[in-house]
């Protein structure tokens, strides 16, 4: 900006001081919760189950959910576009012994009004395994994968990330999978946000070219790996809360598995939270953190510690929601 | 839109004011549309506008010899912008609010004629604000509202009016509103084109009150995407409660727009004059 701007700037600002009337901008929204990971025992007492119940486990697909009948889809790998092997259901069913993962799994898009976590047990195999099954080999050339479902969606991953290990899931905690989830098949990726997790799985392509996804293309991370990330689930924001008080969260950093969880009240210290529930890698840690509160207004944030040594960040709103969500929540509440 | 807020500002009849005389007034105006539209980025969806403004206008008869009046009014603006952001992921409810001070609008007027109600004057409007500082840094910030265009505005107009047998009046103007393209605060300046301004008005007088409808238009001669264009119509009412000072009230319908969302206005003030 050239100088002389400044100058006129400056001018209108004078001008409005000698007025007594400062500009004045003020932008509010709204910070009302709309995902439903806390359920109520019969006790009334607000929990978050280890494993999400597949009811309750978040939905988020960018194309619809298209109903794929599991006795004719097939799956095909590829090489640079060539179909060079197909499989169906009955033949990953019949050819591998089953193995049971438990892997949360986050929604890129996820953020303190959306708490798009949950955790489950995914039923499959290693896509590697499949491929040595097939009799695929991957070149020294192929530098992605790109993945593709029935929907249309498509992301890419490195080739490296094959042995994350990316599985082909066609189970989740013990049932065949819904419609919602990718049924019949999916994939699942360790230390990536869901918009890697293919659904409806159709095609797997190994490719010598960098490939933009439907994520990425639209200004996503196109890594989209997981951020240590901290939510406070209870109490959620603005609500009105009988002391003393049972706060709730998540903290989950991928693959990178959690060593620390703290919270902070009103600002003060940062006291350590009780880990309820944690199960190493690629599993979300839940923690707890009990307290007799005031009467009246108090903060409350999060702090999640990886064992890496990442941090959540001060803002609550994270760092870059397009990069995934990278703060440790923070909730106002009124205390009686 | 921050046309058409602005454009309710209060203007000078044909009936120029002699030397010592005056008329002033402090008013407040509300206008409501069910969409925003951005100057930079047109009709934003899932969006609705509410501004409201409060001012003082006031007009002064110089010491001239003829006829020559100066009109002045200083608005500060207040625009709320309600909106929800559909994202990708979700959606994001929240409002943006900007006050400032608005354009502050100068005009001198001289009569035509020393006994006819003919007058023409020439309307400056000067911005005093910095749109580039609405909501700076704010990741919401193109929903944040301007005051207005922050544009520099010559409008020349030649106005008439007549007296009906001492039960009411008339009057039209019609104007030309030349676009300067000076941006005084430097900032994102915008093309806009060109306006042939006009209006006109009825009035009934009956003892302390007068009633008046009026009707205002702005129309391109060559339109653009961006200049707001309009045609509405609307009453308004005037009634004494003590001698030379009255209360006033009055309502806007947009009929008709082009590159603003049609909505409408109310407006009410406390005037003195002399």
């Amino acid at each position: 900006m050239k100088t002389s701007d400044l100058d006129r700037r400056d001018l209108l600002r004078v001008l409005a001081a000698g007025a007594l009337l400062p500009a004045c901008d003020r932008v509010v929204v709204n910070n009302e919760n709309q995902d439903g990971l806390v359920t109520m025992t019969e006790d009334g007492v607000a929990i978050i189950p280890p494993i999400t119940a597949n009811e309750d486990f978040y939905i988020y697909s960018c194309c619809g959910a298209p109903e794929v009948d599991p006795d004719t889809w097939t799956c095909a790998i590829m090489n640079r576009g060539e179909v060079v092997a197909e499989f169906d259901l009955e033949w990953l069913t019949s050819t591998f012994e089953p193995e049971d993962h438990e892997m949360t799994l986050q929604c890129i898009g996820s953020s303190p009004r959306k708490q798009f976590i949950n955790n489950a047990i995914w039923t499959g195999v290693p896509l590697r395994d499949v491929l040595d099954e097939l009799g695929f080999v991957i070149e020294p050339e192929h530098i992605e994968v790109r993945m593709q479902g029935v929907d249309g969606y498509d992301a890419s991953l490195l080739v490296e990330d094959v042995d994350a290990p990316i599985r082909v899931v066609w189970k989740m905690n013990g049932d065949d999978l819904h419609k919602s989830h990718g049924a019949p098949v999916r994939l699942m990726v360790p230390g990536h946000y869901g918009t890697k997790n293919i659904k409806w799985i159709a095609y797997i392509d190994f490719v010598d070219e960098p490939h933009s996804g439907y994520w990425d293309s639209r200004g996503w991370s196109k890594r989209a790996e997981y951020k240590c990330n901290g939510f406070i689930s209870v109490p959620r924001w603005g609500a009105e809360v009988e002391s003393p008080v049972r706060v709730l969260g998540t903290a989950f950093a991928g693959s990178d598995p959690v060593a620390k969880v703290e919270v902070q009240i009103d600002g003060a210290g940062w006291q350590n939270a009780t880990i309820d529930y944690s199960n190493g890698p690629d599993v979300w840690t839940l923690w707890s953190y009990e307290w007799k509160a005031s009467a009246g207004g108090h903060t409350i944030q999060v702090r999640v510690t990886s064992e890496s040594g990442a941090v959540t960040v001060m803002d609550p709103e994270g760092t870059n929601k397009l990069n995934g969500y990278d703060g440790g929540d923070l909730v106002y509440a009124d205390f009686s | 839109m921050i046309v058409l807020i602005a454009a309710l500002a209060a203007q000078a009849g044909p009936w120029t004011r002699s030397e010592g005389s005056f008329y002033a007034k402090a008013a407040a105006d509300w206008y409501d549309t069910g969409s925003y539209v951005s100057p930079t980025a047109g009709e934003v969806a899932d969006t609705q506008y509410f501004g409201h403004r409060y001012g003082v206008y006031g007009e002064i008869g110089l010491p001239t010899g003829h006829p020559v009046q100066l009109a002045a009014s200083l608005p500060v603006v207040v625009g709320r912008v309600r909106f929800t952001r559909r994202d990708a992921f979700e959606d994001l409810n929240g409002t943006a609010t900007s006050t400032r001070l608005g354009d502050l609008t100068l005009t001198p007027q001289v009569a035509l004629h020393r006994e006819l109600p003919i007058a023409a004057a020439l309307e400056m409007k000067l911005p005093l604000y910095d749109n580039g500082g609405v909501c700076e840094g704010n990741p919401w910030q193109e929903y944040c509202p301007w005051a207005g265009d922050g544009q520099v505005d010559l409008t020349g107009w030649v106005s008439a009016g007549a007296s009906l047998g001492g039960k009411g009046w008339t009057e039209a103007a019609v104007g030309y509103r030349h676009r300067t393209e000076w941006y005084p605060a430097g900032f994102l300046p915008l093309s806009y084109t060109d306006l042939v301004t006009s209006n006109a008005t009825i009035g009934l007088l009956a003892g302390p009150l007068a009633l008046a409808a009026r009707a205002d238009t702005a129309v391109a001669p060559a339109p653009d995407k961006r200049t707001s264009e309009y045609f509405r119509i609307g009453p308004s009412l005037l009634f004494d409660i003590v001698e030379n000072v009255a209360i006033e009230g009055r309502y806007q319908h947009d009929l008709w727009t082009r590159n603003a969302s049609a909505g409408f206005g109310f407006g009410a003030g406390v005037s003195v004059r002399r």
